[in-house]
């Protein structure tokens, strides 16, 4: 029976003074370094505006906690999510190792490295270095061979720091091989497996002595040192800023866009300088790391936009630089010279990106804020704009038609207006769609047919309403925007109204997650959720089944912004459809490519986003297509007709195809 | 260079017309700065702008709506305003607009070298202002221009005018009148900077005391023209729409674009 | 008191307009049971006095300068003007071509006259002029009534009826002198840009055919340019024609496109989606033919044709081809 005193190493066996004392200056010096460099960081992000990010604490802290750990949003591609757990899980088995090894060699009185604890800690070390250098391995093979679009333009850092992780690793099973095969092979360091099975080959070639211990050991000590070192100067911050990024993420829906505070006495409007951004907006532009999920999930860059929404934070991070850290003149040195307008004009805030971003980025409101400078300090708008906005200025609406006109579509059909009855249980809000666009007002008589059916006691605002404004403010006109909400918000506490309803997703969006910044408060509903709850409570009866094969459109600002994906589709297959989804539903919903005001927009490089779509329909084969949102079914109805196929398929809103079926 | 700018209040293009006692019920009416005058305060801030003109003076005559299109005009880039406003001005026809835009030019004093107006107003669709307040002063005018070159130091100014079948080129000695329309410039969207700062320039206020007339002499009283009576034009009936053989329905539709509508 | 009417000429001809002003005028007149004068200004146009007479001009002012050769505001109001107050006739006519519209606010203010613009309809109500004017993009018709002794009227052009011209009538010339001064050196008209070639600019252009989705094809749309330059129109396009890169950009009429205002606006194969209507429901005419009788289009259209494009629009040109054979 062996001691379990002696089931256990020396640390630092073999290892003379003047290492000691260097690992303890090169560590405490390299840590140093590194928190210097994020205290540096820091220093920056604080030239940034205020913003109170430290809501709801402890959620905050579980939910990065789960994200560190336990890679959630990092696995959701299989491949380099696996790759970074083996590297993120092996490297943190390793630093604690290292930890409790620090204690053991140097904290007096503290002895615990031996016997079962030891043997189950090497081991454990052990296979934290293997699965390290399989993982680092997995990533060399990423970058020098698959080099996958997303991951260019690749910087020499990219390598670099595999290489040298690597060299850390590798280097430590060295120095371990070469410490068993000099200690002579102990039995119980078969625990320590890898650098076991590693001593024998050095062993049989004669690297088992104690020089070359020292040699590998000093290797691995300056290895491991460059490592800490590069931190504060490479993307290994990322171990640092990442986690904080996510801890202070923003817990709202994805699209929500924050006002421009004192509207009326501002001098400036949207971002002419990088320290008008938050601290965190800034903290998101150290805590990405190129990984290009964003980019690939982009519809606008995959279908040869200029926008690439990983480029667009790494050039404002340049830019952050520039002028926060080396000094720039803010006169001379601007965002926009490295960040073109096309780019910025080309992104439909479909939130593709926010939804894959691991570090939970948010590149939307930046988009927004430079969006806003265009429009409202340099007027400098695509054309096609000029004429949407004078529409929207005069006639409350984008097309311009007569504001007084906007009940027109109600006419004979028997609704009620707030003003004659003074109140009413739901508001139904048309939207502008529903109340000027001819294909749409189709959608909303359905709808009404479907609320009658259900005896909902509802009313509508007629001439009151107003657009909401999301596209306006989507655009950057956050004047215009803040002019209809204002108005609508007077118009609709006027009446005290309490639910809402409306069949269009933009118009759900805003009037529910930013109109209380105006002082709206109410309760949103969708059409698409009011329709599936009624037919769950039986207040509305399908009189017939439909029959074919469906597919069915997540709308962005319906599914990703607030996480309708559900209903929609219930109410589908209880209409006794057959539903097929689409390659990317869902939480990877490809837009449509109206969003983000683009609806008002040429699109004039590259290929039509929503031909694209149509082509992820059409390739199902189906009978037929389901939407939710007036935009959306606009470019699907587009999207067919160029390809020739609206005859063949219909297209039709979820309302319509409801109150077919109730009849 | 000075230059005047002439700006109109007018109900926007999409209003739905209802009359009301025999007068235009104005309840529903969203107003705007005349799309037409829109033309002439961006040509007037592009000469500012390539620094041939020093400043742009924005005049209107109306009642107080009318502050709201010179504050539209300003935040165009004009760099001051003038309001005629006088209850005794309701009812003037175009002649007394002109005679008191006149007065109020010579009150202000302003020593200009072009006045700008837009073709037409988009309510009144007379076009007669313009050449009004020219004859009054005795200046060159060009109306309907569609281009425009000023040379302020040899005090001359080329236009093209839009007529049937091209342009006429019309050389002018300063001050002279121009008169804008659609094809001389693309307006430009207000910065919002540019939008708050408009609502701080002065904007001049006189009454028709101010100008030396008396009650007399404007509004209905001093007009030549009044109207007598305003009717809604004949209801276009809802679109007929015609099925049957080609031959059939091209003749129907033939005669209807000769004889209704008169294009062939 | 007699009724005057200015006669229009330009480079030595009288303009279409002048005829039915002065076929108004002699209807005025007669109803006045007053004379019928005619002021024409210019250089070298004496000859014209003949043509004016034939209309029932019992008299002719002709003020022939050298000045006057091509138009001049200030010269032509001083002309005119000087003469009206002179003369004072009781009505002034002028019809409404852009030299009339131009040049009769000047004379009236001039004269310190009432005018009126742009009339459809003239009648004598106790013995004065009364006009009905469109106003407000013609959504609303104005009755102007006079309170100053002379009472002057531009007349729009294609409204009111053309006489038929008798050439045995004769007609008094009086020469009225003229006397240039320093203010008339302050105008001159230096050059004319003819534009009779080409199709008129879309967002000018009286008349519009456009073509959309249901052309089906890029060669399709010469059936389109026949009509329009039958027509004297411009050719607009629909954002799918654009789209499918049978027409260029800059032929697209709507949300993203031009925005246009004619007086007549054909669509032919366009079904009138909200984006296409944005940019031209101020068209004072629309006419639509569409294979779909449901077509929104139909909903804006004075005047619908359901029916086969392919089959109508050949067949309609040919119509109109056979109707400006006949009219000469």
């Amino acid at each position: 029976m062996i001691n379990p005193q002696e089931i256990t190493r020396h640390v630092c066996w073999n290892i003379p003074l003047l290492f000691k004392i260097l690992v303890y200056v090169g560590g405490l010096g390299t840590i140093a370094l590194a928190v210097w460099s994020v205290y540096q960081r820091v220093q920056i992000w604080k030239k940034g505006r205020e913003e109170d990010r430290k809501d709801n604490l402890k959620e905050r802290l579980i939910f990065a906690a789960k994200n560190v750990f336990f890679h959630t949003r990092i696995l959701k591609d299989q491949y380099p999510g696996i790759m970074h757990l083996a590297i993120f899980w092996g490297f943190l088995v390793l630093l604690i190792g290292t930890i409790l090894v620090a204690i053991e060699a140097d904290v007096p009185f503290v002895h615990f490295y031996y016997g079962a604890f030891y043997l189950l800690v090497s081991l454990a070390l052990d296979i934290a270095g293997l699965v390290l250098i399989i993982g680092i391995c997995m990533a060399l093979y990423r970058r020098l061979k698959e080099k996958p679009d997303r991951l260019q333009p690749e910087k020499a850092e990219d390598n670099l720091i595999l290489y040298l992780l690597l060299a850390v690793a590798v280097t430590g099973f060295l120095t371990e091989a070469v410490r068993i095969a000099a200690q002579g092979f102990p039995k119980f360091e078969l625990y320590s497996i890898v650098g076991f099975i590693l001593a024998i080959p050095l062993n049989i070639v004669g690297i088992n002595g104690t020089l070359a211990h020292r040699f590998f050991w000093f290797i691995h000590m300056v290895c491991s040192f460059a490592f800490i070192a590069y931190i504060g100067y490479s993307k290994l911050l990322h171990i640092v800023v990442t986690p904080a990024s996510i801890v202070f993420r923003d817990r709202r829906s994805y699209g929500v866009v924050d006002p421009i505070p004192d509207m009326e006495e501002a001098e400036s409007f949207g971002l002419t300088k990088i320290e008008e951004l938050s601290w965190k907006q800034l903290m998101d532009l150290d805590a990405c790391m190129r990984c290009g999920r964003c980019q690939e999930a982009c519809p606008a860059h995959s279908t040869d936009k200029p926008l690439s929404p990983k480029n667009l934070i790494q050039d404002l991070k340049e830019h952050m630089n520039d002028r926060l850290a080396k000094g720039k003149d803010p006169e001379e040195c601007t965002p926009y010279q490295k960040i073109s307008d096309d780019v910025l004009w080309a992104c439909t805030t479909c939130a593709a990106c926010m939804e894959e971003c691991p570090a939970y980025i948010e590149h939307i409101d930046k988009i927004v804020e430079m969006r806003r400078y265009l429009s409202l300090m340099e007027g400098r708008i695509p054309e096609e704009l000029n004429q949407t906005f004078r529409n929207m200025e005069n006639n409350y609406n984008p097309w311009g038609v007569g504001f007084a006109n906007r009940a027109d579509w109600a006419e004979g059909l028997d609704i009620p207006l707030l003003s004659e009855n003074g109140s009413a249980e739901y508001l139904l809000w048309v939207g502008c769609a529903g109340a000027y666009d001819d294909r749409y007002k189709k959608v909303l008589k359905a709808l009404v047919e479907i609320l009658k059916a259900a005896n909902i006691d509802f009313a509508i605002l007629g001439t009151e309403e107003k657009c909401c404004g999301d596209w306006a403010r989507r655009l950057g006109n956050e004047y215009l925007f803040w002019m209809m909400a204002v108005e609508n918000v007077e118009v609709l506490n006027g009446y005290n109204v309490r639910k809402v309803i409306t069949a269009c997703p933009h118009g759900y969006h805003t009037l529910k997650n930013e109109y209380p910044q105006f002082g709206g408060n109410y309760q949103v509903i969708h059409h698409t959720q009011l329709i599936a709850q009624l037919l769950e409570e039986g207040k509305i009866s399908l009189k017939k089944s439909l029959e074919g094969t469906f597919t069915y459109h997540d709308s962005c600002y319906l599914g990703r912004h607030n996480g309708i994906y559900d209903e929609p589709r219930k109410i589908l297959q209880r209409l006794g459809l057959s539903l097929k989804e689409m390659e990317k539903n869902r939480e990877k919903g490809f837009c449509c490519g109206a969003g983000g005001g683009r609806m008002w927009l040429e699109e004039k490089t590259g290929t039509r986003i929503n031909y694209v779509r149509c082509d992820h329909a059409l390739a199902l084969n189906p009978q037929g297509i389901a939407t939710a949102c007036p935009f959306c079914l606009t470019m699907f109805d587009d999207g067919l007709k160029a390809k020739d196929k609206i005859e063949e398929i219909q297209l039709k809103d979820i309302a319509e195809l409801v109150a077919e079926a109730i009849k | 260079m000075k230059v005047v700018v002439f700006c109109k209040s007018v109900p926007d293009t999409e209003t739905r017309v209802k009359l009301k006692d025999n007068r235009l019920d104005k309840s529903e009416i969203k107003y705007i700065l005349n799309p037409y005058d829109e033309y002439a305060v961006e040509e007037a801030v592009r000469m500012k702008e390539a620094g041939k003109v020093d400043e742009v003076i924005a005049i209107s005559m109306g009642p107080e709506r009318a502050r709201e299109a010179l504050r539209s005009a300003l935040a165009i880039g004009a760099d001051r305003g003038i309001l005629v406003k006088d209850d005794a001005l309701d009812g003037s026809d175009t002649y007394v607009t002109a005679k008191v835009l006149v007065k109020a030019l010579e009150k202000d004093g302003v020593d200009y070298g072009m006045l700008l107006f837009g073709q037409q107003a988009i309510d009144g669709d007379t076009w007669h202002v313009p050449g009004q307040v020219a004859e009054m002063l005795g200046l060159p005018q060009t109306g309907s221009i569609i281009k425009l070159e000023v040379d302020p130091d040899a005090g001359k100014a080329v236009a093209n005018r839009l007529v049937e079948g091209g342009e006429e080129v019309h050389e002018m000695s300063l001050p002279c009148v121009v008169t804008c329309r659609k094809g001389l410039n693309e307006p430009r969207y207000p910065s919002l900077p540019n939008i708050m700062k408009a609502k701080r320039k002065p904007i001049q206020d006189y009454s028709i005391a101010d100008l030396d007339l008396s009650p007399e002499e404007v509004g209905k009283a001093g007009s030549f023209t009044e109207v007598l009576y305003y009717s809604l034009p004949p209801k276009k009936e809802a679109g007929k729409k015609v099925e049957g053989e080609p031959e059939e329905v091209v003749q129907a539709l033939v005669k209807f674009l000769k004889d209704e509508i008169k294009v062939i | 008191m007699s009724v005057w009417v200015i006669a229009d000429q330009r480079n030595g001809a009288l303009r279409k307009p002048a005829f039915e002003a002065l076929s108004e005028g002699r209807r005025l007149a007669g109803e006045l049971g007053t004379n019928m004068e005619a002021v024409i200004v210019g250089h070298n146009v004496e000859g014209l006095c003949n043509e004016i007479a034939s209309y029932g001009a019992e008299k002719v002012y002709l003020i022939d300068h050298e000045l006057l050769a091509t138009y001049n505001p200030l010269a032509y109001a001083r002309a005119i003007g000087d003469l009206v107050k002179e003369k004072q006739p009781q009505i002034v006519l002028m019809g409404g071509t852009m030299t009339g519209r131009d040049l009769m606010p000047r004379i009236a203010a001039r004269v310190g006259a009432g005018l009126a613009p742009d009339c459809i309809k003239l009648e004598i109500v106790d013995g004065k002029l009364k006009a009905t004017r469109p106003a407000i993009a013609g959504k609303v018709r104005v009755e102007i009534g006079y309170k100053s002794d002379i009472q002057m009227a531009i007349l729009r052009p294609n409204v009111f009826e053309k006489l038929e011209p008798d050439s045995s009538k004769s007609a008094e010339v009086e020469k009225v002198p003229f006397e240039p001064t320093d203010l008339d050196t302050k105008q001159k008209l230096v050059e004319f840009i003819s534009k009779e070639t080409g199709r008129p600019e879309l967002t000018e252009a009286e008349v519009i055919v456009s073509g959309g989705r249901g052309m089906k094809a890029p060669e399709n749309f010469a059936i389109i340019e026949e009509l329009a330059d039958l027509l004297g129109a411009a050719v607009g396009a629909s954002r799918a024609a654009v789209d499918a890169g049978w027409r260029p950009q800059s032929d697209q009429v709507g949300q993203t496109g031009k925005t246009v205002s004619p007086n007549l606006y054909i669509a032919v194969g366009i079904s009138g989606a909200i984006q296409h209507l944005a940019g031209m429901s101020s068209s004072k005419f629309i006419v639509a033919v569409n294979k779909d009788p449901d077509a929104p289009i139909f909903n804006v259209a004075d005047f619908g044709v359901v029916g086969d494009l392919f089959k109508v629009v050949p067949l309609l040109n040919e119509e109109v081809k056979k109707i400006k054979a006949q009219e000469g």
